[in-house]
Formats: C-alpha cells, sequence, structure tokens
C-alpha cells in the first residue's frame, strides 16, 4: 500500500434527511473513520438535502467530503437518485479519486455493482445479509454468492452475522470482516448517568420494537411512581397499508400520562437527553421481525450503553455476547418487561449495577476499537490475512486439542493418542479434534461419508470416543472450536501461526527450527506438554496463553 | 399529565412540502420483517407418516427397537439400558445406517453429544457448524428417505429450548419433560414435527423402549 492518503467511499441508500438507524449508522461510520492516519471519506447523498440533523455533524467532519446527488445532473428528486445513478456518481468520483476502498450498504446496491466492470473485486459489500431476505432460497443464495465474489471484503455487523453469512455463503471464508455499529470514545473516568426515574426510547416506530407496550408498562407504573416519565425521540414511522398502526402510535403518544414525546433529535441531542439518567428500553417482538436480528448488535443499543444508562432490552445471542449472558435486565419474554422494570425503578443499586455493565459492554464498539477491526485490511498491514483467524473461541473450546493433518496422512501419530490419553487421565474434558487438511477451494466432505474418517483407522477402544476426526475446508472456524495446537513432530515451525493467531496454545516441543515466537510454548516431553495443558487450562492460565500466542503473531501496523 | 408542550404534534404547522419530506418513506419494503414463510405442511405430514408407521411396526415387536443415538451421557445410558443402541459419528453415520438401518434416530439436547463426536452441532452457537445445522440436516434427510423418524429428546428444560429449538424444530417428534418446556417447543415458529410429548418425570422411571413404543404419535395428538 503507498503512503498517500486512503480514499474510501462511503455509500448507503439511506435518506439522510430521515432520522433513523439506517442514517445514524452511516453518520457513526463516518465519524469512527476519523480514526484512521491519513484518510478521505467520500459520501454520495442519495438524496437532496432537506433537513441537515445527519449531514450537518458530518459536514464538520475534517476528512468528510459529502458529495450531493446533483453532481451527477441538474435535477434531482426528492426521492434520490435510483440505484443504478448512484452508482453512476460513484464510478464518476472514482475515476478523480481512485478510492482504496468502496463500501457499500445493502444487497440491493451491492448486486447492482456487480454489473459494473469498473468496480467488480473492489467492493467492500457491507450488511448484505438482510432479515427480510430468505436464506433458504437457492436464487438467494446465488445472489450472495455472486455478490460475494465481486467483493473485495463483505462488512458484517457482529461474529455471529459472521458465522450466519459464512455458513450460509462458503465463498465469503476468508474475506469476511466484522464492523459493528460505532459509538463516540468516552473518557475512561466517564460516569454512568445519574439515578432518574424515568423511561427512555429512541429509535423507529415500528411494531417489532413494541412501544405501545412499553406505554402501556408505563401507565401501570404511574400510580406506584406519579412523576414518572417515558421520553420518546424519533419520528421515523411504519405505515402498513391498510393498518393505521401509525396513526394508533402517535395518538397513543401524545395522549397518554407522563409522555414526552421529543421527535427527531440529532445524535449529539440524543446523547445529551440520555446523559441526564433513566431506563433505557430495547426490546423487540419477533412476532413482527425475523429472529435473524438475534445477530445484530443494535445500535440503540450501544447509544444507550454509551450514555452509560442501565438498558432493559429483549436477551438475544448478540446482546449476551456484550452485557454478558448474567446481565440483570434481560427480559427472555415480553411478558416480564414490566416486572424488570419496575424492579430497576425501584433499586438505585441495581440501576448503578446495571448502568456500569452497559458502560463497559459498550466500551469496546467506541470509535478506536471499531476502527482497529478493519485497519488491516484497509491500511493493508503484512498480518491482515492472518487476522482472519483471530476469532472468539467457542465456549469449552479449551479442553479440545487440535491437530491438523495434511490430506494425505493415513493415521493419527501415536504421539498424538498418547498425549491426549495422558491429558484425559488428569482430566476427561479433553479430546483431541483431528483435521484433515483439504486443497484450498475443495468442496465440504459428504456428511456421514467424510474419508477423514479413515484416520480413525486402529484406534484404540479406550480413546475412540474422545478423538473426532473431520476434513477441514474452513480452517478459522474450525480454530475456533480449537484450545491448544498439537505438533506431535515437535516441529514448532511457522505453519503454527494461523493456529496461534486464533489463539490456539502451540503445543509441542521445542526443536532447532522453532521460531522464537513460539519457543515460550515449546516443552521438552511428552510429559511436560501433558502437565503445561492440564495446568493451563485448569489452573485458570489458558486466556492468557491463548492471547500471548495471538500477540506473538499478529504484529499489527508495520512501523 | 400529557407534556403536549413539549410533542412534535403540538409544533407550530409546516409548510407542506417540508413535511412531506421529513415523512418520505424509508427506503426499501419494510423494517426487519420477519423472513418469508414457508409452508411447513409437507415436512409435518411426511412427519407423520414416519411416525404412524414406527408406532404400528414397534408396539408389539418382540425384537430390541434399533436406536441411532446421539445424546450426552445421561440419556445415552438409559437408551442403552433397553435398547440396542448405536452411538453415531458426524463423520462416518452413513455407512453404519445403511449396513444396519435403526428403528428410531434418537437425538438428546446435547451438549457433547457421544463423547463429544457432536460437540457444536446440536446447540446454538454462533459458528457455521451449528447455526444451520448442516450436519443433523444431512442425517435427518436421510432418515427421512429411509423412513426412520426422528425423536428430539430434551433433558434440558425451558431454559435450554433457545440452545436447542433450531435442532428440535427438525425432528419428527419432540419429547420433552414439563408443561412448560413443551409449551416452549410447540411455539417454535419453524417447527417442522408432527408434534411434543410431555414425558413426565413419572415416566423417567419406566424403560425408553416402553416409552417408545408407547403409541408416540397418538399421545402427541391427544395433547395437542
Amino acid at each position: 500500500m503507498s503512503a498517500r492518503r486512503l480514499e474510501v467511499c462511503l455509500y448507503s441508500s439511506a435518506n439522510l434527511n430521515l432520522m433513523s438507524g439506517s442514517s445514524i449508522w452511516v453518520q457513526s461510520v463516518a465519524e469512527m473513520l476519523q480514526a484512521g492516519l491519513d484518510l478521505r471519506v467520500t459520501m454520495p447523498l442519495r438524496c437532496p438535502e432537506r433537513r441537515r440533523l445527519i449531514t450537518d455533524p458530518l459536514r464538520h467532519l475534517p476528512g468528510v467530503d459529502l458529495v450531493p446527488p446533483t453532481r451527477l445532473r441538474r435535477y434531482v428528486p426528492p426521492t434520490g437518485l435510483n440505484t443504478a445513478e448512484a452508482l453512476d456518481l460513484i464510478e464518476a468520483l472514482d475515476r478523480e479519486r481512485h478510492f482504496d476502498a468502496i463500501i457499500l450498504r445493502s444487497f440491493p446496491t451491492c448486486r447492482a455493482a456487480l454489473e459494473r466492470p469498473s468496480l467488480r473485486g473492489r467492493i467492500w459489500s457491507c450488511y448484505i445479509l438482510e432479515p427480510e431476505r430468505d436464506i433458504e432460497d437457492p436464487a438467494h443464495l446465488a445472489e450472495l454468492t455472486a455478490i460475494t465474489e465481486a467483493s473485495e471484503r463483505v462488512l458484517v455487523q457482529s461474529e455471529e452475522m459472521r458465522a450466519l453469512f459464512e455458513a450460509v455463503v462458503p465463498a465469503g471464508r476468508g474475506r469476511t470482516i466484522v464492523l459493528p455499529p460505532a459509538i463516540p470514545p468516552a473518557p475512561a473516568d466517564a460516569a454512568a448517568a445519574p439515578f432518574r426515574r424515568r423511561l427512555l426510547y429512541a429509535g423507529k416506530f415500528h411494531p417489532f420494537y413494541p412501544v405501545e407496550r412499553m406505554l402501556d408498562v408505563l401507565t401501570i407504573l404511574r400510580p406506584r411512581w406519579p412523576d414518572l416519565e417515558f421520553h420518546v425521540i424519533g419520528d421515523q414511522f411504519f405505515r402498513p397499508p391498510g393498518d393505521d398502526y401509525a396513526d394508533r402510535l402517535e395518538q397513543a403518544l401524545a395522549t397518554t400520562p407522563g409522555v414526552v414525546w421529543h421527535g427527531a433529535l440529532t445524535r449529539a441531542g440524543t446523547a445529551e437527553l440520555l446523559a441526564q439518567g433513566g431506563v433505557a428500553l430495547s426490546l423487540w417482538d419477533y412476532r413482527h421481525g425475523s429472529t435473524m436480528n438475534d445477530l445484530v448488535v443494535s445500535m440503540k443499543l450501544l447509544d444507550y450503553c454509551a450514555a452509560g444508562l442501565p438498558v432493559v432490552l429483549t436477551r438475544t445471542a448478540a446482546q449476551e455476547t456484550i452485557l454478558g449472558a448474567d446481565f440483570p435486565l434481560f427480559v427472555d419474554d415480553l411478558d416480564q418487561a414490566g416486572s424488570v422494570i419496575e424492579r430497576v425503578l425501584g433499586d438505585e443499586d441495581l440501576y448503578r449495577a446495571a448502568a456500569e455493565r452497559c458502560r463497559a459492554g459498550g466500551r469496546r464498539f467506541e470509535y478506536p476499537a471499531v476502527y482497529a477491526g478493519l485497519a488491516p485490511d484497509l491500511e493493508g498491514w503484512p498480518d491482515a490475512a492472518l487476522r482472519q483467524y483471530a476469532r472468539p473461541k467457542l465456549d469449552g473450546a479449551a479442553w479440545n486439542v487440535g491437530l491438523l493433518l495434511p490430506e494425505e496422512a493415513i493415521g493419527i501419530p501415536p504421539l498424538a493418542l498418547a498425549l491426549i490419553g495422558a491429558l484425559r487421565r488428569r482430566d476427561a474434558r479433553f479430546r483431541l479434534l483431528v483435521g484433515r487438511a483439504a486443497r484450498p477451494g475443495a468442496a465440504p466432505a459428504s456428511p456421514g461419508a467424510d474419508p477423514a474418517a479413515a484416520l480413525r483407522a486402529g484406534l484404540p477402544a479406550e480413546l475412540a470416543a474422545a478423538v473426532s476426526v473431520r476434513t477441514v475446508v474452513d480452517e478459522p472456524n474450525w480454530y475456533r472450536t480449537i484450545g491448544f495446537a498439537l505438533d506431535p513432530g515437535g516441529l514448532l515451525v511457522d505453519d503454527l501461526k494461523p493456529a496461534a493467531a486464533s489463539g490456539a496454545v502451540p503445543l509441542g516441543s521445542v526443536d532447532p527450527t522453532t521460531p522464537s515466537w513460539a519457543l515460550q510454548f515449546a516443552r521438552a516431553d511428552e510429559a511436560s506438554l501433558v502437565a503445561a495443558a492440564a495446568d493451563l487450562v485448569n489452573g485458570g492460565g489458558w486466556e492468557g496463553a491463548s492471547a500471548r500466542a495471538r500477540a506473538a503473531t499478529l504484529t499489527g501496523r508495520p512501523a | 399529565m400529557v407534556d403536549v408542550a413539549r410533542s412534535p404534534r403540538a409544533l407550530p404547522a409546516l409548510p407542506g412540502a417540508l413535511l412531506a419530506a421529513a415523512r418520505l418513506p424509508p427506503i426499501g419494503a419494510g423494517l426487519l420483517p420477519a423472513r418469508p414463510s414457508r409452508s411447513l405442511e409437507p415436512e409435518r405430514a411426511a412427519a407423520r407418516d414416519r411416525l404412524i408407521a414406527f408406532d404400528r411396526a414397534v408396539v408389539d415387536a418382540a425384537r430390541p427397537l434399533r436406536v441411532a443415538l446421539i445424546a450426552d451421557e445421561a440419556l445415552s445410558a438409559r437408551v442403552a439400558a433397553t435398547c440396542e443402541a448405536t452411538a453415531i459419528r458426524p463423520e462416518d453415520w452413513r455407512a453404519m445406517l445403511t449396513a444396519a438401518a435403526p428403528d428410531v434416530l434418537v437425538i438428546g439436547s446435547a451438549w457433547y453429544g457421544n463423547g463429544g463426536a457432536w460437540q457444536y452441532r446440536v446447540g446454538w452457537y454462533a459458528h457455521p457448524d451449528a447455526l444451520l445445522l448442516p450436519d443433523l440436516r444431512a442425517l435427518l434427510a436421510w432418515c427421512g428417505e429411509a423412513r426412520v423418524p426422528s425423536i428430539f429428546w430434551d433433558t434440558g428444560g425451558a431454559r435450554t429450548v433457545p440452545r436447542f429449538g433450531d435442532a428440535a424444530g427438525l425432528c419428527d417428534l419432540i419429547l420433552a419433560g414439563d408443561p412448560a418446556t413443551v409449551a416452549a417447543y410447540r411455539a417454535l415458529p419453524a417447527r417442522r414435527g408432527a408434534g411434543v410429548v410431555l414425558e413426565t418425570a413419572e415416566a423417567s422411571g419406566t424403560s425408553v423402549a416402553d416409552r417408545l413404543r408407547s403409541g408416540l404419535l397418538a399421545r402427541s395428538e391427544a395433547t395437542a
């Protein structure tokens, strides 16, 4: 990568005149990219500016250049450019600025970009797995695959979405990057929001976000706390044809005692209001939305976390990852929401503890942390490819010893079996996961008839249940299942770098070829290896060793 | 008290064009809609057919029930006590089952499954092996073609339904130990099986073979 300024194009079809999650996302990405060293973000706008709640803050960012749609032609209607026209504008800008990365958000935009030869292979397609589309539809899968193959990178919202994307679009393996929503950095000593007995909601009005149920909770709780208020921010209503949902809700917002409806605010204005304290609500009603939303990191949640608010929210996989499964304000069922809200409003200690947890959970979504996930690929770091392996381990992976054998291997090395046998005598949770390497691009083995099963021949009966074998066509995800990477040949060579980058602790004896980064993990003999592995897992040192393995191999931004 | 003064409804009327711009419809058809619904009836009917055939065939069978099994230790031990159980593995079940087709496939709410062979391939994890359950789906497809019914046997209770709901929903029948868990499984939107049966704690003292021979489909339909 040259030393010149990086040129990034960021385009979303969101109408930035509207305050919505999609338009706030655009703002947050542009702000996050400011964490880059020397970078200009060119942002073609789909719609003419009519309202500046989003665009004014963007305009004040030093590295951002907003390009109005009228750059393409003189008159653009309020509905803005169509997709083809937007791509025309992007191509014209690309000819001038020679973009290093072209970030396009949404499936339709990326699908249309495939047809542009100048963009093929250069797109950073973003959030193309959309909940409203059927991932079991072969035609849709073919389109996702086509977009992926024409993309330099595929940006996904969360580690959970990455897993789903790579499950349904194998072509995406090796080119996905996690780009979660980003929030502004707060000072390290920033206090959580003060205790205040009021409720808060900021976002769209759609049945998936059951604001009407929240109003019911307010009404139920007002007799106990007559001064209880519900502050509502937002003005974007879902208006399904033939349904008076929007009118009904507007009426309720305007007439329910205790409601303070602020309409649309800027992101900064919203942050200011939230910072005054209260209990934030992020509840979902799955009767009106896909469970794929479970895998999404909610911008709304992060904004609440940034303000240091306690949040009552629906339990989902992605949200458990952020706040911890034991976060006390998770709601498993919407019917529980009222009692959880009442509990936190009536218990200041719980309020403060939950607020602190939210503040801490949001930290890793602050601009510098999010940019750090993007920087290796954007700036062309030498270890960018290796970072594909640096993914979270699955629960229980620490007890799994991985052994990746070449495709032509005909058996499991006796030393590996001896080692796993010895480890299991100390702790029966240890298992040996044998992978048989596949050629790049090889198809997955047929389920139930994996050629790797031949490696089981001659396996001692007492170890049969403790050994799994499989053909590995997706190494980064296979490494997520193992805690140790065994090299029974005693050759801790650089071949182990992907394993170590994954956080698998290298397990092998020292050898003249052992690279210096791996010396700290080498042991003299089998007994020492067994003792080291068992002690690390059961003595609580495994996580530290895993982090050291990663740090030894991921060298970071070149000097 | 309604804080009308601070409600956007109370703002001075905006010029019509500006108001229209502020209310432009969002891009795309809608916000976070559910995935397109697809009828699961053909799959449920096929599951029912398999269970009818199974119930007829095994009620009075003299020989031991042949069970292909994926389970953790406790359920494995219970099944093996009265059935001819074969613990299968993801890498080589096809040859084993083709050589000797089982009467039924039993999948437990297994974290490890047969000593770890099915770890991350039955329960929910954010991992490609778990999210779409490719191994279980292939096994269940084989069973469907071979007319071998599949039974998901929950031993974790209602709290673990979110973890095992996807796997359970692929099976022909679900057994669960208490009414709350039965209700949670019945509520799964993508359940492709024929029903959910309550297996009470009292019944857990009887043999698995007897439970499997108890007319599962009829019990399911009697309590649906």
